[in-house]
């Protein structure tokens, strides 16, 4: 049991990485050293971890003396604490390192500086003094998220059992992340059938939505939670970007080159903190649930463990009503009246299978070929119905074995037409029965590609 | 024997960033090289560059206290609160004292513009003035035997 006067669970909002902590050691031969940290973070209610990253002066000062004091900042209240610290030893593995170096690569990645932000190592301290700083009275006990949140988890479960379809769980369960638990800010992704990107499917506070924006897995915090497989969460990106303005600027100066990424996410232009939960069913991953805030440090250390289980829950229901096969045949009768009007242009591209109708780009990939095959079949002989069987069954879609993602394909697609407002909508009528509605006729134009995703359109010899 | 000649000289933009919004943290250490932590306010370089004179939060009887008077080994150092950049110079102190007025008016300023600069990145003016302290001040100068670029990054650590 901890003897600290002052015991590290109290003081959980420091020890977040949300300001920048002063470090201080001293050198074997008396010369102190000043330096700046940016996660000081809790281990157990005797020691803390702090990241090793560029502190070369301190790691040297630590290996032949292992005293240190850290001064840690609450985000919130402006609390500060000082922690006299001893040196144990260093982790470049093992639990605490994957999840501290999870949240550094996630940073790094968001701000496109992978390649700078390697953490050498994990310094594990101990605790022997853990005192108010300045003008900081005794700290009031943070409250406890965890026993709080039961009644709240409790009726997410229940909402989340109630959806009939995947594509009510989607928008139900980050209706409720907001209701619930404030999380106003959400974007729910699933990985594709390939495992190398994501596709975002449903989001919440969004406008315009963002459905269909695509992240590479190991990019930014999304893709690097999904490729982890861990829980991400940023305390505080606005000094991420700050910092990363002084990395490219130290880097430039040592003669390296900054990398170049980005990432077409919808995002709040005021984002200050953000956390990354991977999804996870069957023990593969499925999706990841991205969470924005306003507001500086509202995703904890403490929240981790809560976002893991809505987490859970919710990949859960999704994977339950993806997996959904009651499947209905499509209804046979045809449209009572043809549409009339001018007519709609749409072009299929077979180079990336993106769509257009009027000009205007739809959708690109796997809802790309279902819209195509769809608006085929209705200009050939004015169908309107059809059935998520058939999609599955359909060779010339190229869906995976399994297809487990057809349901979050559709609704993508789905969402898209409905934004686009292009005179194409996409509704599901039944269990696995899928509506189209035209508002004129439609002129179809296939543009083939000479590039390498020719073979692929190529008809079968002797078909 | 110091020899003046070979001593660091803080370059112009050293100085402007020293005089700036900047968080000022002090490291001294104990007869048993334990590190103590400070903050500190309204650092000064010396017209030459070769000096600083600066406020230490170090009341009677502070450890901080002790650990200049006994020893004055000390490093000090500057950055934003974006910690988007970072400088730390290090030398012994020659002077503790009572700070004089024109002490505590450079130390009023340097408050504003760090409440200012922490406002920038979105941190309310009621919670970094949190940091500052204004009881126990002591006027601390030394002159400058290493000045170190700890800019996060490839040069972090590197002698300027």
């Amino acid at each position: 049991m901890s003897e600290l006067s002052v015991p590290l669970e109290s003081i959980g909002p420091c020890l977040q990485g949300v300001l920048p902590s002063w470090l201080v050691t001293c050198s074997a031969e008396g010369v102190p050293n000043a330096t700046i940290i940016s996660i000081v973070r809790y281990v157990d209610s005797e020691r803390v971890a702090l990241t090793r990253q560029f502190f070369n002066k301190t790691r040297a000062n630590l290996d032949a003396n292992p005293q240190a004091q850290v001064i840690v900042v609450d985000a919130g209240s402006g609390d500060q604490f000082v922690l006299d610290l001893r040196y144990l030893h260093t982790e470049s593995e093992g639990a605490i390192f994957d999840e501290v170096e999870a949240n550094l690569a996630a940073v790094a990645s968001q701000m496109g500086m992978s390649d700078v932000f390697r953490l050498r190592g994990v310094d594990i301290h101990r605790v022997l003094r853990c005192d108010p700083f300045g003008e900081t009275g005794a700290p009031v006990e943070e409250p406890r998220v965890e026993r709080d949140a039961l009644p709240l988890l409790d009726e997410f479960i229940r909402r989340l059992a109630l959806c009939v379809d995947y594509a009510d769980a989607a928008r139900v369960g980050l209706e409720t992340l907001d209701d619930l638990f404030g999380f106003a800010y959400s974007i729910l992704l699933t990985a594709d059938e390939r495992g190398d990107r994501l596709f975002a499917v449903s989001t919440n506070g969004y406008v315009p939505s963002g459905v269909g924006a695509e992240v590479p897995v190991g990019v930014g915090l999304v893709g690097v939670a999904a490729e982890r497989r861990r829980v991400v969460c940023v305390p505080n990106l606005a000094r991420s970007r700050a910092m990363n303005a002084a990395v490219q600027h130290s880097l430039r100066r040592s003669g390296a080159e900054p990398s170049a990424v980005e990432i077409e996410l919808p995002g709040l232009e005021r984002v200050q903190s953000a956390a990354a939960v991977p999804l996870l069913a069957r023990g593969e991953l499925t999706g990841v649930l991205y969470l924005e805030s306003e507001r500086q440090g509202e995703f904890s250390p403490g929240k981790e463990r809560l976002l893991r289980i809505l987490g859970g829950q919710l990949a859960a229901a999704l994977a339950v009503l993806e997996a959904d096969r009651g499947e209905s045949d499509p209804d046979e009768s045809a449209p009572a009246t043809a549409p009339q009007g001018e007519p709609l242009a749409v072009a299929y591209y077979q180079a990336d299978d993106s769509v257009f109708v009027d000009d205007a780009y739809v959708v690109k990939g796997v809802p790309g070929r279902i819209l195509w095959k769809l608006v085929r079949e209705h200009a050939a002989d004015g169908r309107i119905s059809f059935s998520n069987r058939e999609l599955r069954l359909d060779e010339n879609l190229g869906l995976p074995a399994g297809n487990n993602n057809l349901e979050a394909r559709l609704l993508v697609l789905r969402k898209r037409l409905a934004a686009l407002e292009c005179g194409i909508t996409l509704d599901r009528v039944d269990r696995g029965r899928l509506s189209l509605t035209v508002s004129a006729p439609l002129t179809l134009v296939e543009v083939p590609t000479t590039g390498p995703m020719r073979a692929a359109h190529e008809q079968p010899a002797g078909g | 024997m110091k020899r003046p000649d070979l001593e660091p000289v803080l370059d112009p933009a050293v100085v402007e960033f020293i005089h700036g919004g900047v968080a000022v943290g002090v490291a001294t250490r104990d007869d048993d090289l334990r590190p103590e932590f400070a903050r500190a306010w309204g650092p000064e370089v010396s017209a030459d560059g070769r000096s600083l004179t600066l406020c230490v939060v170090a009341p009677e009887g502070s450890q901080m206290r002790a650990n200049l008077e006994r020893n004055g080994a000390l490093a000090v150092g500057f950055s934003p609160p974006t910690i988007a950049r970072a400088v730390q110079v290090k030398g012994v102190a020659s002077q503790v004292g009572e700070p004089e007025a024109g002490d505590l008016e450079r130390v009023e300023r340097h408050v504003r513009l760090f409440v200012a600069e922490a406002e920038r990145i979105g941190a309310p003016p009621e919670l970094s003035r949190r940091m500052f302290v204004g009881t126990g001040l002591v006027a601390v100068g030394f002159s400058i035997d290493e000045v170190f670029d700890q800019t996060p990054g490839p040069t972090a650590g590197r002698r300027l």
